[in-house]
Parts: structure tokens; sequence; C-alpha cells
């Protein structure tokens, strides 16, 4: 189990970058009324197939050849079960998996480093168009690489103090 | 985003200091494994550690990520590979012996041994 949330992100929004997705959709609810916390990260990536969803719970399952077990989709199921929230995995021209939480739930991880987890996530593959939303009770925030890269222009977002400035500003969203 | 403005101002040091990281050629490759255990265990810190302290441009190295390195209980792993494609694996490492590493080895030419996945009992 990750010690946060942001690291499942990570951890989850790194298979659809292995499956050269070129966008990568992360909503987070967080809502003290509902009492929820739900994370859903959806993809344009190659998909999956019904054979490979249903499996892909299992952590004796996985599509790599170097050994035989693969822990980020059951952790993120874990955490779903583990906290009294439901979960789910489609696959619809993309994958689209979710996962929701109980917020006051004894096991609920702490949200942890999130922009740390966008910056990473750029770092690994600039391309990739990213945009995260943050939903509230009380309004919806929202982070898209497409609108920094056109201040960019012929300036990489992964040069150091873009994804510094990256970091920074998902997390300030945040808390503000 | 309140700092648009901000980020103006950083595309335009980014613009000049590109040169000079540009303008030689990159003696060092720097991998941290980035799988579900590296995250687990602290790969992440690492990564963001490496990237600031290697933007300070006295560096020849580039920092990329791996999955996973196939040694799960010795995460967080750090690979250097030199110009000649020799590796040296770091094991267990923290952000703090990161920027060591990245001092020593590839500022210095000198391998931090007591970190290295041979030194490991």
């Amino acid at each position: 189990m990750m010690q946060d949330l942001a690291m499942t992100i990570l951890d989850i929004a790194n298979n659809s970058l292995a499956v050269k997705a070129q966008r990568i959709e992360i909503e987070i609810v967080d809502s003290d009324a509902k009492n929820l916390i739900s994370i859903e990260i959806k993809d344009n990536g190659k998909g999956m197939s019904d054979d490979q969803i249903a499996q892909a719970i299992d952590p004796f399952y996985t599509t790599r050849k170097t050994r035989r077990i693969g822990l980020g989709i059951p952790f993120f199921k874990d955490l779903a079960d583990l906290c009294e929230g439901s979960f789910s995995l489609k696959s619809d021209h993309g994958v689209q998996i979710y996962a929701s939480m109980r917020k006051n739930h004894w096991d609920r991880p702490p949200m942890g480093d999130l922009g740390e987890t966008i910056s990473t996530l750029i770092q690994s593959d600039p391309d990739v168009h990213l945009i995260l939303t943050i939903t509230t009770d009380a309004e919806t925030k929202k982070f898209d690489t497409e609108e920094i890269k056109v201040i960019l222009e012929d300036i990489s977002i992964a040069e150091p103090e873009i994804l510094f400035w990256v970091k920074q500003t998902v997390n300030d969203l945040i808390s503000s | 985003m309140k700092s648009l403005e901000e980020l103006k101002k950083l595309r335009d040091l980014s613009r000049s200091k590109i040169e000079m990281r540009n303008s030689t050629d990159k003696k060092y490759r720097v991998v941290v494994g980035m799988a579900t255990c590296g995250i687990a265990a602290g790969a992440r810190p690492v990564l963001n550690a490496l990237v600031e302290e290697s933007a300070k441009g006295i560096y020849s190295c580039t920092v990329t990520q791996t999955g996973c390195i196939g040694m799960c209980s010795l995460e967080p792993i750090v690979e250097v590979y030199d110009e000649t494609g020799a590796k040296t694996t770091y094991v267990k490492v923290d952000a703090a012996k990161a920027v060591e590493i990245l001092k020593s080895h590839v500022g210095e030419g000198t391998v931090v041994e007591q970190y290295t996945v041979a030194a490991q009992k």
C-alpha cells in the first residue's frame, strides 16, 4: 500500500504513459459535504481487453514478462475496499479507472505531494497532455499542461525551473 | 492560476540557461526506478531532488525515469551510466543521498562506494 494518494495517482498514471497515452485526465473530488474523496484517471492509450480488465485486479496478473506480479491496480482497488468506497475499471477508447473513499475513514491516506506527482509525470513524458481537476464543495480547480505550453513557446515544460513551478502551482491549487 | 507572470519570467530564465546546459555533451545518464515498488519506497522525492540539483547547470548528465529494475526490496534505486555505458547501481537512496551521488559521481567522477549495491550486506 502506498503512503499517500499522490503516490497512488503517480503509479496508476504511469500505466497510461507506459501504453503511450497522449492525454491523461486526473479528476479528484474532495468533498466534506459528501464525506468523499474520489480519484478517476482516464487516458486515450491503447485500452484493455475484457480479459485484461477481469484479471487486472489480481496481484498475480501482469502484462510484463520479467516477473509474475503487478501490484499497481490491486493497490488502487484495495484503497477503495479499505476505506468503504467503490472501484471501477473500464476500457472504452482508452482506460478509465476510478476509486472512491470515505473521506473521514481511519484508513484513508493523506493526499500527499500532488504537485510532485504531476511534475514527475511531466518529466517522464513532456509531450503528454495532462489535465488535473480538483472539485471541492466550493469550486472546481483545473491545471492543464496545454495552457502552460502556450505560454512557454519554444521552452520545454520539462526544463527544471518549469517543473519546479508546476509542482508549486499544483500544490498551491490544492491548498488555496 | 495566479502565477502565470512568474511562469513567463521562468521561461525567459530557462531560455538563457538552455544554451549553457546544451553546450556540452552529456557524460552521464542518471536513471531512477519509478515503478510501483520504487514509488512506494520513496523514489519520487529522489527524482525531484536530482532534477532540482542538476538544474543548477554544473552537471554533465541527463536525468530520466524507468520502470522496475528488479530488486524491489532495495528501492529506491538510482543507476548512473557513464559514457562507455558502464553502470553503477545505487540502492536504498533518499533525496540527500541522491544529491551526494550527483555531486560526487557526476560532478567529480568519484563513485560513492558505500551506497552501491555491491556494498549491501
